[in-house]
């Protein structure tokens, strides 16, 4: 069984490099047969590694402990969904995932465009047909799944129970979805080099395929938040670590081409900066799974070191020279077609929000890198921790914010005066007015301030957007409100899908900008004890001990209150694993709107009492409710309309249809 | 005209980024060190309040000494070679992969006086992963004991 897996792997080694080469000569010699079978090789190699995820998933599920990776990931005890959730627990088995998830996404190309884009397709073939055969390399010689032991244990190793947590067991797939997609876009800008076809017709694809991973790799940047926030007891959810950064550089750069694409669509301009930006959101991802597996840079993230960087580093460096060498001969063809006429327009404002994007892109790759530069220049690692970051990003990110809130109120080519003063009267006024009451509420912290007064400011930029929509369609169809407010949504989904988006920016903002207020205490307290903290009351009412064959836990309940009013019962608790010899902590949160009440139990004495931490997060649930707003506004605005559906029939039927010789003399 | 204003206002960005830049990474920034570099370093000129990043040592088994609610600890740090004191001066509770041999990426001051080191911060990993090394010694470990 296992050999089959193995077997299966060699096989998707052959059709994929079949693939990469046979496409590649199928588009400079221009028989679509070669292409073709290029295509179905894909499909294979895709079925291939199908064959393989299963053959291992097999192994997991019936504890084959004979496989070295499910005796290192797995064990007797393990719960079901951690059984399945365990083949991307261990380097070889994420590997494989990362490789067949990356068969599905060419295969899914393949069989979209199976009747489009035909100049394009045996390039953007080729090139995801090469990143497939250079995982296909990493699955045989360097990180091999099905290696056997020589002998079979009694029970594997199984998962650390840090990581027995559902946000934990999806937040490596969302990762992979995004960091993985984003070879698509990529593969065509390449196609549009390598063939010549260098108008706007490779964006579009692109731009599709962008969406997608950009909007799983948000998802899995903020869920990976909310576990280290709810499970790791430090009442944050963002450490700047380098293997968080690394995920975060390539939504970065995504972010910034979903913007820019849209200035050479409509004008023909930054022609070679989509290039670049393409180049970039793929080459950071695979700087990005270097720097997480390769152990080069010293992360809270564990993982061991092996003999994997190497190869991630030689690749990264082929891909990067090929693309840039490609795009510098491409140069001369890629011009303009028109120029930046005034400030005061849409285009001012893409480039601008582009320039902010990479700037906080190169003040996290600076950051993060800095250790590898700092040891190549003067032998000793320097790292920078989350000050730097923070203190550069921030007023970076209000600036970024104010962007997001006055962009779309300019017009393409140049906004009359008139125009600006009727678009940014109301927000502005929104802005200001929030000020004095931020300032009654006692906020005096100033980045807090300009924080929030932009975040009002651009919410009531958005809505006006929305309600100048939904009125011009009212005036034109006759709709009710609500009705023609639900139409404009649906037939614009990638304008106001991309302002749900916005306006889920700004419910992020909101939630950061509550870190200015974190406050924090800690508390020795007797059984019985009521103490106040803050605005709150807690009172210690017990602890109870359990104990079973798995682990050992301390609980302690304690009441929270307000103003005399009971709010909730607290159960922080302290775990103790025996196979593991690993302790957790299980943090106990009351949350509502306005924050959180972070209760940690640190330890306990012999005399009853016990020592707590508490966390008071203001406004940390706006994060939270920000992530739901942005993958909500991603959907909507990835969901295909009904002209698109038109444009593809248009497509398909032009392409299948034969050619009809025209009639002699005409 | 449009190219001036231009050009000035992204200088002035530019030189406020900058700015930034420069006194962000005087707050936060610290040096990597082993415990072998360090006790060379500290040998050869003291590191007066240097702030260090100690990492590639282990915890010594049966060294740490808790406070009276395992918030705080007294521990010993190991390379193989050498060992040091460590101080736990922080704030957070320490992590929950914290434990005997763990290994520990630590940040804080090397305290002169009594060649120990006063950690803000502690990062462990669990040292049970060893993936990639020593294949052979870990299939031998794993047929001499019944469960992991």
């Amino acid at each position: 069984m296992i050999d089959f897996g193995y077997f299966a792997l060699c096989l998707a080694l052959l059709t994929s490099g079949y693939a990469l080469l046979s496409s590649l000569a199928g588009g400079r010699s221009g028989r679509l047969a070669l292409v073709r079978s290029a295509e179905n090789a894909m499909l294979a190699t895709c079925l291939l590694l199908t064959l393989a995820v299963c053959v291992l998933w097999h192994a997991l599920l019936t504890h084959n402990f004979q496989v070295r990776f499910v005796a290192e990931n797995s064990n007797l005890a393990m719960p079901f969904f951690y059984t399945i959730t365990s083949l991307w627990g261990g380097q070889a088995g994420s590997l494989l995932f990362w490789g067949w998830i990356l068969s599905l996404y060419i295969a899914a190309v393949v069989l979209v465009y199976r009747h489009r884009y035909r100049e394009l397709m045996p390039y953007a073939v080729s090139v995801m047909a090469a990143s497939s055969f250079f995982f296909c390399i990493l699955h045989l010689f360097s990180a091999d799944p099905f290696v056997t032991l020589p002998f079979k244990p009694e029970d594997g190793r199984g998962l650390n129970p840090l990581l027995q947590q559902p946000l934990m067991a999806i937040h490596p797939p969302l990762l992979y979805l995004g960091m993985i997609g984003m070879v698509v876009p990529f593969a065509f800008a390449m196609a549009a080099l390598g063939s010549g076809h260098l108008d706007s017709t490779w964006l579009r694809p692109a731009r599709r395929w962008m969406l997608i991973p950009w909007s799983f790799l948000g998802a899995g940047l903020l869920l990976g938040g909310k576990w280290a926030y709810v499970e790791l007891g430090w009442g944050g959810y963002w450490g700047w670590d380098p293997v968080e950064n690394s995920s975060l550089m390539p939504w970065l750069a995504g972010t910034a081409f979903l913007h820019s694409v849209m200035v050479q669509e409509r004008k023909g301009m930054l022609k070679v900066w989509n290039m670049i930006l393409a180049i970039l959101c793929y080459g950071l991802c695979i700087l990005g799974t270097f720097i997480t597996r390769s152990g080069i840079i010293s992360s809270v993230h564990a993982f061991a070191k092996s003999n994997i960087g190497p190869f991630f580093a030689v690749f990264l460096v082929v891909m990067l020279v090929a693309s840039f060498g490609l795009l510098y001969l491409r140069l001369p063809q890629l011009k303009p077609e028109n120029r930046l006429e005034s400030f005061a327009s849409r285009e001012t404002a893409f480039l601008l929000n582009n320039w902010i994007l990479l700037g906080i892109l190169f003040a996290v790759f600076w950051g993060t890198l800095f250790p590898l530069i700092s040891e190549a220049f003067t032998g000793q690692q320097i790292t920078v921790g989350p000050p730097f970051f923070n203190q550069v990003n921030v007023p970076i990110g209000l600036v970024l914010i104010l962007l997001t809130g006055a962009g779309p109120l300019f017009a393409w080519r140049r906004t009359s005066e008139e125009s600006l003063k009727k678009s940014f009267a109301v927000p502005i006024a929104v802005g200001v007015l929030s000020l004095p009451f931020l300032l009654g509420l006692g906020v005096r912290d100033l980045y807090a301030l300009i924080s929030l007064v932009l975040c009002a400011f651009v919410t009531a930029a958005i809505v006006s957007e929305y309600h100048a929509g939904t009125r011009a369609r009212m005036r034109s169809t006759g709709e009710g409100y609500a009705t023609a407010l639900y139409r404009l949504s649906a037939k614009n989904r990638r304008r106001y899908g991309g302002y749900m988006t916005h306006l889920a920016l700004v419910l992020l903002f909101v939630g950061f900008t509550g870190k200015a207020f974190t406050s924090e205490v800690e508390l020795v307290l007797d059984r019985g004890e009521t103490v106040p903290v803050g605005e709150y009351e807690l009172t210690y009412e017990t602890m109870a001990f359990k104990e079973d064959a798995n682990m050992s836990s301390t609980a302690a309940a304690l009441t929270l209150s307000r103003d005399g009013q009971r709010l909730g019962t607290l159960l922080p608790e302290r775990r103790y694993y025996k196979s593991f010899d690993q302790g957790t902590t299980e943090v106990s949160i009351f949350s509502d709107l306005r924050e959180d009440f972070y209760l940690i139990l640190v330890g306990s004495a012999e005399d009853g009492s016990a020592k707590f931490q508490v966390y008071i997060n203001p406004l940390v649930n706006f994060v939270w409710l920000g992530s739901i707003v942005l993958i909500l506004g991603s959907i909507w605005a990835m969901w295909p309309t009904a002209r698109d559906r038109r444009i593809a029939r248009i497509d398909r039927s032009a392409a299948t249809t034969p050619l009809q010789p025209s009639p002699v003399g005409t | 005209m449009y190219r001036h204003k231009f050009t000035a206002g992204a200088l002035v960005v530019a030189t406020g980024l900058f700015y930034l830049f420069l006194t962000g990474f005087q707050q936060s920034s610290s040096t990597h060190m082993t415990l072998q570099s360090l006790t060379e370093s500290a040998q050869k000129d003291g590191l007066n309040g240097e702030r260090i990043q100690l990492g590639g040592s282990t915890v010594v088994p049966g060294s740490i000494q808790w406070d009276k609610y395992k918030s705080s600890a007294a521990f010993d740090i190991t390379d193989g070679q050498r060992t040091m004191r460590v101080q736990y001066v922080g704030n957070a509770v320490l992590p929950d992969t914290f434990k005997d041999e763990a290994l520990v990426v630590l940040e804080g001051e090397y305290v002169a006086a009594n060649n120990s080191f006063d950690a803000e911060v502690v990062f462990a990993k669990c040292p049970s992963k060893y993936e990639g090394q020593d294949y052979d010694g870990h299939v031998q470990a794993m047929k001499n004991q019944d469960s992991y």
